[in-house]
């Protein structure tokens, strides 16, 4: 399922022609995507439209420091 | 006749009062009182928990800046957070605790038009949208309390977010002494300024407020504008496709 769910969101932001600096690495790993998805649902109730974006440079920026795999 | 005199400097008074409100312009900054810490750290690591503890206190010094006359007003985070230099790590703390409001980038109100001009960030693209005021079933309370010395007086609503496709309340106290009907981001129709609001994520307190009679009060360009319709459709599509994949 998290790997539909990314496949969706990186679908969306290629049709949105974000700039290329904006872009979402590929290759995300399972255990900070969910270190990030759990903080945002508990912190805001849920994924939605408004945190999505948010919720994938977030998984970005956890894999870049190594607090998570 | 001497009473008759004492009431018509009374209303003079009165309405110079009024006058003199009506020609005032405001800078009004607020910040984030009140982070709502409501992400769950059980299951996080030692630096994970630094990390999301970090941006708790990142977002206690967020600072927004409203500017408003009796006619039009305009909201967004104070500048000296988005100049653009920030690490990797500033930049995501600041991504992290704006989340704590999740306010709009920018916002302008034409009071009198019914007409709010936002910019709005979906999935890391910015969206410019105009469209009615919103709308908040505004229920006014007995209870007050002082704000910065102001009498402010409590209010409740509810209004409809549209990008999340919910209902949501809202807790507002307004200075009846100041009679401009707008307040932080889209929150605005009370009988007065909106000095403190309470959302899901936090509360936002005014913290300085100065008066001005040469205040201008920026817009935000409606070149490429999409209507409130147009949004409504972009988003109802994009949230449909969301909870399908979510809910499979």
């Amino acid at each position: 399922m998290k790997k539909v769910f990314i496949l969706f969101v990186l679908f969306f932001l290629s049709t949105f022609s974000v700039p290329a600096g904006n872009h979402v690495k590929e290759g995300f790993q399972d255990t900070c995507f969910s270190v990030a998805r759990e903080w945002v649902i508990s912190q805001e109730g849920g994924i939605n439209l408004d945190n999505v974006g948010h919720l994938l440079e977030l998984t970005e920026y956890l894999q870049t420091t190594g607090i998570c795999d | 006749m001497k009473l008759l005199h004492l009431k018509t400097y009374l209303v003079f008074i009165f309405l110079g009062c009024q006058f003199l409100y009506s020609q005032e312009s405001y800078r009004v900054v607020y910040k984030i009182t009140e982070p709502k810490m409501q992400g769950n750290m059980e299951s996080l690591g030692e630096d994970g928990k630094q990390f999301f503890k970090k941006a708790f206190e990142y977002a206690k010094g967020l600072k927004y800046v409203l500017t408003t006359t009796q006619e039009e007003s305009f909201f967004k985070l104070e500048d000296v957070l988005e100049k653009g230099d920030e690490t990797p790590l500033e930049d995501i703390l600041l991504k992290t605790a704006k989340r704590f409001t999740s306010f709009k980038n920018r916002v302008y109100i034409d009071i009198n038009k019914n007409k709010i001009v936002f910019e709005k960030n979906l999935i890391n693209k910015n969206f410019i949208v105009q469209r009615n005021q919103y709308i908040f079933n505004w229920k006014i309370k007995n209870a007050t309390k002082k704000i910065l010395g102001y009498n402010a007086k409590l209010a409740t609503g509810e209004y409809y977010d549209e990008v999340v496709n919910k209902n949501k309340e809202v807790t507002a106290w307004f200075i009846p002494s100041i009679p401009i009907p707008i307040g932080p981001d889209i929150f605005m129709g009370l009988p007065g300024l909106i000095a403190e609001v309470e959302i899901e994520g936090a509360v936002v307190t005014m913290i300085e407020i100065n008066s001005s009679k040469t205040l201008e009060i920026q817009k935000v360009d409606t070149s490429e504008a999409i209507s409130q319709k147009d949004f409504n459709e972009l988003i109802g599509g994009l949230n449909k496709k969301l909870n399908d994949i979510i809910d499979n």
